[in-house]
This record gives structure tokens, sequence and C-alpha cells, in this order.
């Protein structure tokens, strides 16, 4: 039990709030509830719940503790009205909650207003059961309504005229009657969880008001491992995502829905395709050989191999884009069962997940059932998206003439000619440009081969959940049907997921829960993704982005036709190839709690995450593939499998001032992952695709492959919180895991944390300052491991792949191709896993009766024992061992602000800002590897070196002394240190190429019914290389153009002296550059994105609508609506270049309705 | 009642600690295998013994694949043999010291030599039958060897580990001497030869074609004595191969490369659909459609132009022999135009020797031929000429001049016909990876680079230098060719 002092010291006269730990529900919820009961309230918790107390001269007090103890209940009242310290003898067996307040408050003047679970004690003239209009007191008397912020009408708010103990609650719609005395006078309305806001009463006699969710709400709880805590005494580095909060927009996926709103959790999408993944990082990345990814817990489970099991095409080395579906696992995850997403940033939070926390942690939290009448909500988006501008690439006519002037220029500079040499021009051979003038102006043809690939798509989506039940049995179940066409031709998504989390009280002292959810994905995969290999390895994009304008889609038999250079595909044949995925993922989760004794809970939970998935292709023979002439097809199956078994006591208990809260236990995890594949080649027919490879006719090039991995983890882990006086938290965490992939040495890592905070707003001398209203400072230390980097990596192994030629070790005898099997690693007993040290110090504040609210933290992290690759000598049959040696760390801060900077009755607008800030840099190197004479020994993780720049050399004076042979048209570097010659020593440190500042800027205007939302996010201070050089050596391929980016205009040629891009001579000291870069056109770019503005409409604040349905909202967003950016490149954030996934521009319409 | 409830639980609690777990925590791998669990049957040794072979396969990355960076074009590419059109540091002799950095054929080839002893070593540590034992051992020498023999020929005597007991040490071992190194390699083949298991040939036992043999461990003998000039060792290793009785000249030139295993071939880097062969492909232009080797029609897809024969190269040829029939040297391109010599960005002829090739490519599962008996013959009559002069060599030397129907050598001086075997060489084993070594043998190698304008070449460019990664690693311990 909770007693808070005041809260807002400027009201004299406070609600004092009792809640129970364990009855926390998200105070939206518990507003429909409270709306949903003039309606349903016969069915109320009330009737249901019984209650025992037997109490010999107990205070007030103890009893209602007992109930809230054993029951839901939870009381509000003004010690100032009521005296809880009056001392009673009841006994009730299994009596009605009704019964038992009757027979507590008999004979007083306190009576009571059961509200649901909410019971208000007050005096009984205030409770509205006498009128208090019609007492014969002075003054004029107020009425009103009290909603929220969507007009739900408020039950339950205390109303109190401001310096007197004259006061009243809503009921009933939210209405309100009040006797205020004469003269001026002010009316406090305050509200669990609500704002508390003041109104000047005036001449009024009706003041209809709106309160405001109170954004910081200390009340609120945070998931934190194995419990939750209230937000107060949160002692690390925690920040919460309620999805409740976010604009109910059309969102697709969880990172979508993470991005940019907390603030240090860095995100760079690395396909924009459907369920893209995304590289998400903590504080910056650190580990420069493991895995950097967050632990995802879900619903207290934690996923050990969150990988997605979408089979790549590995056997299928003879085509280039065999990466080319690269899902996020999380995409599997259906957003909108989401009720809140807390991530867990330093180690003094995260040590409870021991040696798979390094990265800190993402606790994903599903919807659970609320006891009352159904409630049935419905949300469909229907989204338009239109591509947005991709690789701007010539046309026929541009073409042509670009490969006639790059031509000539090649011919000139291969020939010796001026301006490249002195050669004589009569003596070289003649050039004749490939196109004449008259077909540059009348293109025959004139394809535009990404228009032909891409199209206008569409996402349609659909939601239908149920939420409901008893207060023995609640339910939340779902259904979500998402399907979607995107912008490149022949790559469709479609997702059903289904969900049941259900909760059932088995007699006084046990709950089971079962969250159950299965997804199923079918997509097409058009084959995009970076280039592997040369011209006859192209995916679809690339070809596109390199065909000839000029080439016709068919040749005059109906083939594809091929352009210059017959190897590359065709780019509309590739949509005539079939490769498709369907993954499931089946997780189930039970869990039980028994209540032992009081405090004391046992929870005992196993969690099953199964996750399938299978791939088929083929490439028919018609498509014509250089590299597959005969037809290929691959199968594909692969699983990830995650299995645990935890059981911990959570003991929670309050002794005066001393408030406990003690979790330990212990856990078994299992993860199984397994796969095969198969590929064939030559097929006589198209027709049977890849459903019967056995008529494949190369036998000899049949490839196979199968793998099977177990690990096993074995933990026992505790947290204890302990907090004095409601201001002073400490909080020690600690896990002992071990694991079978930990090495022989190091079966068992010990990963402990400790963390304190001090609400300094609750000190006595802070009780003045009204302009703060809460203000609270942590600390924290911890450590965690990552042991990402061991899997695999601590035995000695003889397997089929050496790691040191192309591919594997197989060998052709006879018609046999063999496997070999080569010793490839060695076993190193003492490998670690790297251990994480995190340092962290935070505010927490609220300022101006929380219109500005929000937290600062500064922190350190450090990895020590990296894992490295220690070279042995270059004779040895495994020429290197893997070791733990070298640190690394960041050190950055974050800041998180929310200000409600108008607020009226009508009208409010709130601004939400994430600003964070990391520089990732080495502490230690690894003293076996030798650095370049130029590296830092401790310069950051991403530090770039090479040589300066100084524009281009246009003109023969241009050509400095230390590049006497430098061509025109070469970019001209600089002797940083004068001594004529360009060698190491100019090399210099040019940038770090980690963003100084990443932002997310949320602003919310509402206005009655109808609310904006627009949110940009982005990042200051990354340095980038132009992203748009052509390549002139393409177009200007004598008798083989490809095509290439307009941009070619802008190369420098002794016809286009001011061309800004590198021209087509060589740089021979470029080659000799001994860091390999430079700096030309390189900038620090910034970038806004404005991912979503979205205008709703709330129709259901018009009554006529409210009866037919509780909420009623349409909504119209646009979602990637543009780019604010100095970046000359295609897109600032998607990591992949080349041709990477087009982004798009779209428009959703939708509706959310709650009956 | 409560506190029993308690002890239960607690029983209950303890019980998830104590329940023998941690013999889960033992690591279990199901894909590969460890020392433990391999090497103890015949099949386990020939998986072994399949992963040394691997090299030698002609896919990517290996010895014989003609990706630019592998033992094979450096011998050929580095000569007036082959133009390398991708490779300007072949092409003019500017690769440095730190050029073979991290690359083959120095990384990652060394290593396989000390894995030749690994696995060496586990044979014989294992159980099985002595004689099973014996003929293993015997073929993962001669593999070894070859990979000494490729390591030796391009960077000189190495630092091989040919010690098990040193295989994961990290002592850095100084280079052997040249003689030290040379007797390690003859060892290992002598060993090889009278070990009684070890098949004589391959040829006719189709299952193991691709395999190492007697003929190919004598072979090898015969290159180190060449390389060497030991005239003496070199004649009987020649005579060793003739007096197996076994191989013979196929009587036409083209099908000693379209007929697989036939008896002119002692090893070949063998292919098929599976081990895929790609060396057309690196020789065709872009925009080729059709020409003729001979009358043979070769109509195929675009190649990517890596190389070509230099012309001065195709010169050396007279007209009529046959061996150009394997050769092309002008085309029809896409658009239908004739391309000619003398045309631009045409640097040279063709070398296909596969004549054979069926489709339009771009792989073929052809076999590239590596040891031959045309080459023993030549490098006899080589052998013999420097010992005793010519009138004993020309009949060797002629057996191969009347296959590709030109006159016999006759009445020549001994240095008349030494230097004219070198030429033969050249138009006999063109494209069969000895244009390096025999230019070296003959002192020719840096004069005919300068012959040919590349003004970079220096007589310490017969070896390439030692990665400096490995010269920084040994700690002066390990010593940089001369000249780098």
């Amino acid at each position: 039990m909770k007693k808070l002092t005041s809260k807002l010291p400027c009201l004299d006269n406070t609600w004092h709030k009792f809640r129970k730990f364990i009855m926390i529900m998200k105070l939206s919820v518990f507003v429909i509830i409270a709306t949903t009961l003039e309606l349903f309230a016969v069915e109320s918790y009330s009737q249901s719940a019984k209650i025992n107390i037997d109490s010999e001269r107990s205070t007030v007090l103890q009893v209602l503790n007992s109930i809230e103890q054993q029951s839901e209940f939870y009381f509000l009242y003004s010690t100032k009205l009521v005296d809880v310290e009056r001392e009673v003898s009841l006994k009730y067996t299994d009596a009605p909650i009704n019964d038992v307040l009757a027979g507590l408050f008999k004979g007083t003047n306190v009576d009571y207003l059961v509200l649901d679970k909410q019971i208000v004690l007050s005096k009984r003239e205030l409770l509205g059961k006498s009128d208090p209009a019609k007492s014969a007191q002075p003054g004029r008397i107020v009425t009103g309504t009290v909603t929220d912020e969507a007009g739900n009408p408020l039950i339950g708010v205390s109303v109190v005229v401001k310096g007197t103990s004259v006061g009243t609650i809503t009921y009933d719609d939210g209405a309100y009657e009040i006797r205020v005395p004469d003269g001026e006078a002010t009316l406090v309305f305050s509200f669990v969880g609500m704002t508390t806001q003041e109104v000047s009463v005036g001449n009024r006699t009706t003041i209809d008001i709106s309160l405001n969710e109170d954004v910081l709400a200390l009340e609120e709880v945070v998931v934190v491992g194995y419990g939750t805590m209230q937000k107060k005494e949160v002692t690390g580095a925690v920040a919460t995502i309620k999805t409740e909060e976010l604009p109910r927009t059309a969102t697709y996926s969880v990172e979508n829905m993470m991005q940019g709103r907390v603030a240090g959790l860095n995100m760079d999408l690395r396909s924009a395709q459907p369920g893209g993944a995304s590289n998400i990082n903590i504080r910056g990345s650190i580990s420069p050989r493991g895995n950097n990814a967050p632990l995802i817990v879900i619903d207290g489970i934690p996923i050990t191999d969150n990988s997605s099991a979408e089979p790549n095409l590995t056997l299928s080395g003879d085509i280039g884009w065999h990466n080319a579906v690269d899902r996020s696992p999380l995409s599997m995850i259906n957003p909108s069962d989401i009720v809140s997403v807390d991530v867990l940033k330093d180690a003094s939070a995260t040590a409870i997940y021991g040696s798979s926390a390094a990265n800190g942690i993402i606790m994903i939290t599903t919807k659970k059932g609320q006891a009352g009448q159904v409630k049935v909500n419905y949300r469909g988006v229907y989204t338009h998206q239109a591509m947005k501008e991709y690789y701007p690439l010539l046309d026929a006519s541009g073409f042509m003439k670009q490969h006639n002037r790059m031509a000539y220029e090649i011919y000139l500079y291969d020939n010796n000619l001026a301006p490249y040499g002195t050669s004589d021009p009569a003596a070289a051979p003649t050039f004749t440009p490939m196109y004449s003038a008259s077909e540059i102006a009348n293109p025959a043809v004139d394809n535009d081969w990404i228009d032909l690939v891409t199209r206008n798509g569409f996402i349609n989506e659909h939601n239908l959940s149920l939420n409901g039940g008893t207060e023995a049995t609640r339910i939340f179940a779902s259904f979500g049907f998402m399907d979607q066409e995107t912008v490149v031709k022949d790559h469709d998504y479609r997702r059903y997921t289904g969900r049941v989390n259900m909760d059932q009280r088995i007699g006084k002292r046990i709950n089971l829960s079962v969250n159950l959810s299965m997804s199923w994905v079918a997509s097409t995969n058009a084959s995009y993704g970076p280039q592997d290999g040369g011209i006859e390895k192209w995916s679809m994009l690339m070809s596109a982005r390199n065909f000839a304008p000029v080439t016709p889609i068919y040749d005059e038999d109906g083939s594809y036709a091929k352009t210059y250079n017959t190897q590359a595909t065709n780019p509309v044949a590739f949509l005539d190839i079939d490769d498709n995925t369907w993954t499931q993922r089946f997780m189930v989760n039970p869990q039980l709690d028994i209540d032992l004794i009081r405090g004391l809970k046992l929870t005992v939970r196993g969690g099953a995450d199964l996750n399938g998935s299978k791939r088929k292709v083929y490439i028919p023979v018609a498509v014509e593939n250089f590299q597959t002439p005969d037809g290929m097809a691959s199968l594909y199956s692969s699983s990830i499998s995650n299995f645990s078994g935890e059981a911990f006591f959570t003991f929670i208990k309050e002794l005066g001032e001393h408030r406990f809260n003690v979790v330990g236990g212990s856990g078994m995890y299992k993860t199984e992952s397994e796969g095969f594949g198969m590929n064939t080649q030559g097929f006589f027919t198209d027709v049977l695709g890849y459903n019967n490879i056995g008529i494949a006719s190369e036998i000899a090039s049949n490839q196979q492959t199968s793998y099977y991995n177990e690990r096993y983890k074995l933990s026992q882990f505790f947290r204890a919180n302990y907090t004095l006086m409601d201001k002073y938290t400490l909080s020690v965490v600690g896990r002992r895991d071990g694991s079978s992939i930990f090495s022989e040495n190091h079966k068992w890592g010990f990963f402990p944390g400790i963390s304190a905070a001090w609400r300094i707003k609750q000190e006595n001398f802070m009780s003045s300052v009204n302009f703060i209203s809460d203000l609270k400072i942590r600390a924290g230390y911890g450590t965690s491991g990552n042991e990402s980097v061991l899997s695999g990596n601590t035995m000695q192994l003889y397997s089929n792949s050496s790691g040191l030629v192309w591919s594997g070790f197989e060998y052709l005898i006879g018609d046999m191709y063999y496997p070999g099997l080569g010793l490839s690693q060695l076993a190193n007993p003492d490998l670690t896993w790297e251990t994480n040290i995190s340092l962290n110090a935070g505010l927490d504040f609220a300022f101006f009766l929380n219109r500005i609210t929000g937290s600062f933290d500064v922190f350190r992290k450090t990895t020590k024992d990296l894992l490295d690759f220690n070279s042995l000598p270059s004779n040895n049959p495994v020429t290197s061992i893997a070791d733990n040696v070298g640190s690394t760390r960041s050190d950055g801060f974050e800041l998180t602000i929310r200000t409600i900077n108008v607020q009226s009755n009508n009208l409010r607008w709130e601004t939400g800002l994430t600003l964070s800030h990391f520089y990732a840099y080495w502490v230690e190197r690894n003293p076996q590897v030798r650095l370049a004479d130029w590296i830092e020994e401790t310069g950051g993780m991403r530090d770039v070196y090479g040589w300066q720049t100084d524009g281009l050399i246009k003109t023969p004076g241009d050509i400095p002394s230390y590049m006497e042979n430098a061509y025109l048209g070469n970019i001209r570097f600089v002797d940083v240190n004068g001594d004529g010659v360009l060698d190491e020593l100019d090399v210099v440190k040019l940038y770090n190429s980690d963003p100084k500042l990443s932002f997310g800027f949320d602003n919310t205007f509402s206005y009655k019914g109808l609310d904006l939302n627009i949110y940009l996010y982005g990042v200051i201070g990354r340095n980038m290389g132009y992203g748009y050089y052509p390549s002139s050596g393409s177009i200007g391929l004598a008798g083989q153009p490809g095509n290439t980016l307009v941009t070619i205009e802008d190369v420098w040629t002794h016809d286009n002296p001011d061309g800004r891009l590198p021209g087509v001579a060589a740089n021979m000291y470029q080659s000799s550059n001994p860091a390999g870069s430079h700096d030309y056109l390189r900038k620090d770019v910034y970038f806004g994105r404005i991912k979503n503005i979205t205008l709703g409409y709330n129709i259901s604040t018009i009554p006529a609508v409210r009866r037919i349905a509780n909420n009623l909202r349409v909504f119209i967003e646009l979602q990637n609506v543009g780019l604010i950016t100095n970046y000359e490149g295609f897109d600032p954030e998607l990591s992949t270049s080349g041709a990477a996934f087009p982004q798009a521009f779209s428009t959703s319409f939708g509706v959310d309705v709650t009956f | 009642m409560k506190t029993n409830r308690i002890k239960y639980i607690l029983i209950l609690f303890a019980g998830l600690y104590l329940s023998g777990c941690e013999k889960y925590l033992e690591q279990k791998l199901y894909t590969d295998l460890t020392s433990e669990n391999f090497f103890s049957t015949e099949a386990d040794f020939l998986t072994a013994l399949v992963a040394l072979y691997n090299d030698f396969g002609p896919d990517w990355g290996r010895i014989y694949n003609q990706d630019g960076t592998n033992e094979w074009s450096y011998t050929m590419a580095t000569t007036d043999e082959m133009r390398a059109n991708w490779s300007s540091d072949t092409r003019n002799f500017t690769w440095g010291t730190t050029y073979f950095n991290g690359r083959r054929p120095y990384i990652p080839r060394l290593p396989k030599v000390a894995l030749c002893t690994d696995v060496i070593n586990n044979i014989e540590l294992s159980d099985a039958e002595a004689d099973v034992k014996a003929r293993y051992i015997a073929e993962a020498k001669v593999i070894r060897a070859f990979y000494m023999y490729w390591l030796w020929d391009f960077f000189g005597p190495v630092n091989p580990k040919l010690d098990p007991a040193t295989l994961t040490d990290t002592t850095i071992l100084p280079r052997m001497s040249n003689a030290d190194y040379v007797d390690a390699m003859v060892e290992d083949l002598n060993d090889a030869i009278s070990t009684p298991g070890f098949q004589d040939a391959t040829n006719d036992s189709w299952s193991m074609w691709g395999r190492f043999s007697k003929g190919v461990a004598r072979m090898l003998l015969l290159r180190i004595y060449m390389h060497e000039k030991d005239w003496a060792n070199a004649e009987a290793a020649a005579r060793s191969i003739i007096d197996m009785d076994y191989y013979s000249l196929e009587p036409n030139y083209e099908d000693v490369f379209n007929i697989k295993a036939n008896k002119e071939v002692i090893w070949a880097s063998h292919g098929n659909e599976a081990s895929e062969c790609w060396l057309p492909q690196y020789f065709f232009p872009g925009g080729y459609h059709h020409g003729y080797a001979g009358t043979t029609r070769i109509e195929r897809s675009a190649g990517w132009y890596g190389y070509a024969m230099h012309w001065e190269f195709f010169d050396k040829f007279q007209s009529g022999d046959l061996r150009l029939n394997t050769i092309i040297y002008e085309y029809i391109n896409t658009e239908g135009d004739t391309i000619r010599r003398g045309d631009a960005a045409w640097y040279g002829a063709i070398p296909l020797k596969y004549t054979g090739i069926q489709g339009v490519g771009p792989d073929y599962p052809i076999d590239i031929v590596v040891f031959r008996y045309a080459e023993v013959l030549l490098s006899l009559a080589e052998a013999i000429n420097m010992q005793r002069g010519p009138d004993e060599a020309y009949e060797w030397a002629n057996m191969v001049r009347a296959r590709a129907d030109v006159p016999d050598y006759s009445g020549m001086t001994k240095e008349a016909f030494h230097d004219e075997i070198l030429e033969e060489r050249g138009r006999e084993l063109y494209l069969e990876c000895t244009r390096r070594a025999d230019l070296i043998r003959h002192g020719k190698f840096i004069q005919y680079a300068l012959d040919r304008g590349v003004t970079n070449a220096q007589p310490h460019h017969v070896l390439f230098p030692i990665p400096n990664s490995v010269i920084i690693e040994g700690g002066g311990i390990i010593e940089q060719n001369p000249g780098y």
C-alpha cells in the first residue's frame, strides 16, 4: 500500500490515494471502465467480490488496507474528511463490500460510493446522497460536468473549493453540484492520474471542464525484469512507450512504433520492404564483432534467439541477390496487440538479464483482458503508397547523348590525346560516336526500367479485438490482417495474426494466465538486394538501374530482350521468378501466480516460441538468367525455437516508512535452430515450377545443406528494491548465468547491478518550491554480458567450410563432388563473453504543475574483454584464434521532455522531444593487431582516416607539384604536412561517421474531438559521402553502355569544365592512398524525416454517436511526408546502398471504433 | 498451515536448482565434428583429404581458377604468353611488398601445408589398418608437396610447418634453406612413390579421377628438378614416368583437352556441372557472338575478356601448326561486325584450347589440363640436351612436333636447341601454367618483360615478395626476398 503525501502542495485539501500494488491498470482503460459503469454497474466487481474481515480494535486504516490486500478495491479519501485512525472491531466472512463498509462507517458521518473497484470515502453530505442545494448554507450552487480529453465523463473526480474543506465528487455522467461560498472562489478538480486543474468561478453557475492525463503519472508502472515497478521508484534508465499515448494511426511494425520515441534507442532502417529489418542499438554499438541488438523480452519471456527464421538463399551462390529478404523478427508481432514497450537502457536495470543484456532490453507487453462488459474494438486502415523519388536515371536521349560524350572522353584518355596527353590525334584510331544525332533526337525505344518494375502499392489492415470477462476470467483476444502490395512489383506481404490472452482466477490465491499468439506471413520476394558479384549476378533493381533505356522489353520472337551486355538479366524478366516465403510464429506463455502469504507471491511460467519458415524459389528458363540458364529451383526450411521455464518469488512488504519489493528465482532456457535446403538446376519445363524438383536434370549441380544447433542456459536472478519514506530507493539486481555455449573455463558468470534514487521533491525544504512539481535523481552501476560473440567460437572444429577460401572444402573426384572436412577453428577454453559495465546518472523532473516533464540521463557504457581474433603465425593450419582483448566505450546523454504548451477547455497542444548523443571510442586495442601509424590508439570506433581533398584538377595549372602525373578531372589531394610528397604522413582523421545527435519531435494538437499529430525524427551531424556518384565507366563503355544516374552530366570532361564530379581519368594517387579514404564531397549531414501527419476526429463526442459506439474515431494519415536534409544522396537513412528498396509515400484512411 | 505451504514451495524451488541441470551446460555440436570423433575410418580419411584437395579444383579462389588472384594467372599473365586485361599490376610488374597481404597465393595456401601435416599426423595416430593408413598418408604427402611446390615456385623456400608438434605454436619459424626445402618435397614424393598400395595412375579408374597418384608424384619431382636445373635427376624423373609405360601422346592435339582422363593427361583440375570451370568465360570479349578455332565454329555468349594471348606470342606459331586450330584470332560481334587484329580494344587472340565446349556458357564441365605426357617429353629433351647435347634429345621433342604437323628438329647447336625448346614448350603448353617457370629457368623472364615494354621489370621479380604482413609478424625472423 502506498500513501502519498501531497503531490500538489499548492492545494491544501488533498486526496490521499491508496492503490493496491498489483491493481495497476492503464488509466484510460480505467476511464473506459468507469464510463461503462453507468450502463453496466449491475455486473460490477462490487457484487462478486467477497470480503473477509476479522479485526479486534484495528484502525479504520488497517481495515481499509486489509480490503485492498484481499481484493482489487482501492480507496480514495481525504484524511481531513475521514478519520482513519478511529478504532473499530469487525468480523465479516465472505461478505459483499457494501456490508463491510456499512458496518465500518456505522454511526459516523462518513459515507461511501463504490465505483467499480474504486471506492470514494467522504462526508455523507458531499457524496450527493443528501442534496446540497437544499441545505441551508450560504453561497450559490455551481454545476457542471467533468470529462476526459476524449469527452468521456469522469466519475469520482474530487471538486473542492480552494482553501476550504467544502468539496464533492462527480458521479453519474461526470456531473457535480457544489455550493460555493460567496465572493471570489476557485474550484480545484483532481482525479487519479489526471492533471489537477484550478478554475476561477467568477459569476458562472455552470463550469464544464475536461481533465488531461497526468503525463508524468508517477503512479504509472513500468515493466522491469521479473515484475513491475512504480515509476517514482525506478532507479535506472528506463523509457516507456505506452501505445495508448501514441497517435492511433496506421502502425505496421513495432520498430516503426519505437523509432525516435525513446532517447538513446538508435535505429537504422536497413530495408524499406514490409517488415524490413533495422539495425537497432541502445546507446551506440560498441561491440565490433558481436551482435549489438538489444534483448527482446515478450510478456516476461526473454527470447534468446530472436533472429528471423526466414531462410536466405544460401545455396544459390550463382545468383547475386541471395540475401534479398531482410525481415525483422518483430514483424511477426501485431503492433495493435501491444500495450507498452519498456526500454531498459543501463546495466543497473538490465543486469537481471545477465549474460544476454549487454545491449539493453526491449520489453514488450501485450494487452490483458479487463473485467466488465465485453468491449469490441475494430480498427481498419487503408493505405495508398506511391513511390518516393528513386535514383534518377537517364532517359533514352540522355543515355545516348551521355554515352557518346563519355565514350569520347574515355577515348581521349585511352589514346593519350589532349587534354590527357600529347599524342598525335592523326595517329590514333578514329572515334565514331555510337549514336547518331537523329537517333538521339528520336529514340525508337525509351524504357524507364525502374518504372517498369515498380507500381503504386497499398496496405489493407484490419484489426478486431475483444476485451472483457468477469473478475474470475478475463480475456483479450484479437485478430489482425494485413495485406500489402509494395511499390516494388512482385513483392507482396500478407500477415495474419491472432492472439488470446486469458487470465483465470482459481480460488482466492491463484491466478493462471495464458498468452497465446500465432502469426502467419506469406510473402513474395522480388529479387532485389545489394549487388553480390558482377553484372551476371545483378538483382532486379540493380538490373533496372543499369539496363539501357534504348533496349526494348521483348525481342521480336517474344523472348526477353538483352541489353548490350548480354549477361544482365532483363529487369522485367525478374518478375517471372517465383520466390515465396511462408513464416509462422507461435508463442504460448502460461503463467501461474500463487499468493502464498501476505506479500509473498510465487510465479511459475513457461514459454514456447516456435518460429518456422519455408522458402521456395524458381527461376524459369524463360528468364534467361546468365548463371542458371536452364532453370533453378530452391527449397528451404528453417526454424528457431525458444523454450523457457522460470520460477520466482515476489515479496512486497510495507513496514511503516519502509517498503520492500524483492524478487528472486531461477530459470532454464533452451534454444534450437535447424534447417535444410536443396538447390537444383536443369528444368525442361517451367510448368511445374519449384513443386517438383525431382525433374531437375543437372543432378551434378544439386546442392543440399542442413544444420541443427541447440543451446541451454541456466540462470538464477534476484532484484531487491528498498524505499524509505517515499524518498530514497535502493535497488540491487543480479543474475548468475551458465550456458552451454560458454567455454570450458567460464561456464558461469555473475552480473550485478546497483542503483539508487532520491526524490528530492519529497523533502521538506522543497515543499515551498512551487514551480517544481517533482524532482528525482538517480544513479546506477551494473554489469552485463554480450554472449552473442560466443556461439560457435569456443570449440575446435572440423567443418565443411573453412572461411579461408570462397566456399566449402569440397572437391570433385570422378562424378562425386565430395564434401571435405578440415580443421577450421581452434578451441580457446578461456574465451568468455564481453562484459559491459555501465554507469548512469539521471534526473526526472516535472515543473509548473506537470506542464513540463521529462528526464535527463548521462551514461558511460564500457565493454571489456572484447572478442577479437588474434592472429597466429601465418604458417599455422588455422591462423587466428578467438580471444578476449580490448575495450570500447560509449559516452553520451539523453533528454526526454514533454510539455503542455496550451491547455484550455477546448484546445490543447502538447510537445514531446527526445534528444540523444553518444560517442563510441576505443579504450584499449588488441595489442596483437598492429595499427596503422595514423590511427589514434583511443580514437572513435567509427573514425575514418584518409587524405583531405581540395576540389578537382580542372586545368594544368591546378596540378600540384606533389601530383605531377595527375590527369585533368582527378581529385586534388592536400599535402597536409607540406613536404611535397603525398604519403601516409598526409593521412588525417577525416570524420567520425556516428551521428552527433538523434532526435524525435512530436506535436499533438487537440481541439474538441479533433486531433492533429505531427511527428518527425532525424539526426544531426552524421558524416556521409556523396550519394549520387554516377558510373562514367558504365555509360561510357565502348559498345556496351549501361545506364547511370543523371548526375553523369556533372562529371568533369574537357567540354564540361564546371563539372563537380571526378572525370574519367584514373587517379593513380588515390590508388596508393594508404588509408583508402578521402573526403571529397563528404559532409556533415542532418536530416529530419516528417514521419507522419495524422488528423483524427473523434465522432463519439457527438452524443447521438455515443449511443451506438463508445468511441469512434476516423483519421487520415500521411506517412513519410518528407525529408528536411542537406544530404545529396538517395536517402540518408537507408544503410543499404546500390539497389535499396524504394521508400514509399503513404496516405492512410482509418477508422477506430469501440463498442 | 502457512509454514507447511512455504516448506513445499521452498522444496520445489530448491529442486529447480539442484536437479542436476549442470549436464545441460555441456556444449554439444551437431553440425561439425571435432578431433575426438573424426579420423577413425577410411571414409573419414578420404573426407579429410578432400578438404586438402579443395584448392586444386577449378572453382573460385583455387589454384587453377582464373580470377586473377591465383597461381593460374600469375604463371602466364606475367609472361609473353598472355596479357592480363584486368590487372595492370600483373601486367606491369607493379606488385610490391604489401601486394600479397591477405591475398592468395601466399595466404591462405601456406596454412594448407600445415593442414596436410595435421591430417598426416591424425591418420598416423588413428587405429585404422596399417596399409590403409599408408595409402592415405602417401596421398596426403603428394598434396603437401604440391602446395609446397607452388609456394616455392612463387616465393622461394618459405617456412611451412612439417612437424605436427608445432601446429598450434606461436613461435615464428625462419624460412627454410633452399636445399632443406627441396629435400622435404623430394622426401614426401619419394615416400609416396615407394608406398606399395598408393595408386600408380587414376586415368583408368574414373571413380578416382582427380586424385593424385604416383604419376603425379613423379611429375612433381620432374618439375622440382627442372626448376633446380638438376638435369640428371630431371632426366631420371622423366624416364621414370616413361618407364611406367602407361602414359602416351594422344594422336590428335585437340583431343588432349576434349577427352577426359585420356592417357596423355597425368593430372587435370577436374570439373563438371557441379565443379564448374569458367576458364573460357575469361577469354571471350564483351560483344562476342561467334568465331572459328580452326574450322570449329564457337558460338557463345559474351565473356569477360580478362585475358588475351599477346599477338607476338601468337606469331610464334608457324602457319600450318595444328595447334593453331585451338586459337581464335578474329570473331564476329553481336552487331555482325568482324573484329580483326589491329582493331581497338582487341588486345590479342583467344587462347581457347578447349575447342570441345558446348553451348553458350558461361561455364563448362571441362578439366583444366595441368600435367601431361608432352611436357615430360619436352622436359626430357631439355635435360638431355643440357647434359649431352641435342642429338639424343631430338627424338623426344620431335614426337611432340610431329603431332602438330611441324617439321622435325635436327642439326642444331646445344644453345640453339635450348632456345628453341623454350619456344616449343610455349606453343605446346600454352595455357597450362608453365610459361613463367620456363622463362625463369631459361633466364628470359625479365628480358622478355623489358622487350614488351614492361619498364618496371627488374631481376628480383623472378620471385614474388613475401607479404609484408608476414614480414611484420616475423619480427625479423622471416626474411624478405632480395630486391623487395
